[in-house]
């Protein structure tokens, strides 16, 4: 990984067309702004293997689903 | 929708990225629950719920980049899914408001959307959702 040093309002580019600036530093929370294009997707990271790890457990064979449906449309009665 | 629609995730779903092609179908007729099933792992299969048949407290802005790796033109053609975790029972099984699906069905094109708002939960209660008292 590369690591550099950045001080407030200092950025970085990335590309042609990615600028990452450093807003804010407060404590240990820093806010960064991300200049990109709009097809790039940005996405924290905690909250994409949050969605991975609830993936996992929702995953089932379809026999071991059919019973919750079942009961989610009796209750819907 | 019809019985089964084959569905192209060309980027795969968080954690499954390996899995491209998977099928809709309706699991009953009187309810807005669906299968997503793999059609490479058999034994993947999603329960999903159309969230906007049970609240009207569910709103999300779709990201320009999955309007364009859809090729999303127009509203009708977009239809929204949330993915249901069982947890072993209906008091306990939640949904993810967080990442919904988003499907273009002129197409049978999906992408698994993670939402940067954090209004949305991840685990929201089922029986909420069911409700209709998801919060906006």
């Amino acid at each position: 990984m590369l690591i550099l040093s950045r001080k407030k309002n200092d950025s970085i580019r990335i590309g042609d067309n990615i600028t990452i600036t450093v807003v804010e530093i407060s404590g240990d929370t820093i806010k960064i702004g991300i200049d990109a294009p709009k097809n790039i997707q940005i996405i924290r990271s905690e909250l994409l293997k949050a969605v991975e790890q609830e993936n996992k457990s929702a995953a089932s064979p379809r026999s071991a689903i059919f019973d919750l449906a079942q009961l989610i449309k009796g209750d819907q009665k | 929708m019809e019985q089964s629609t084959r569905i192209t995730f060309a980027q795969g779903l968080p954690g499954f990225e390996n899995l491209r092609q998977f099928s809709l179908s309706h699991a009953f007729e009187e309810t807005e629950l669906y299968y997503l099933q793999s059609s490479e792992e058999p034994d993947i299969c999603f329960l999903c719920i159309n969230p906007f048949h049970y609240t009207k407290g569910y709103e999300f802005v779709l990201p320009s980049t999955v309007q364009e790796e859809l090729t999303i033109k127009h509203l009708s053609e977009v239809a929204v899914f949330n993915i249901v975790t069982i947890n072993g029972g209906l008091e306990q099984a939640t949904v993810n408001l967080q990442a919904p699906i988003i499907i273009n069905t002129a197409l049978g094109k999906g992408a698994q959307v993670v939402l940067n708002d954090t209004v949305h939960n991840i685990r929201e209660s089922l029986k909420n959702l069911l409700q209709g008292t998801v919060a906006k």
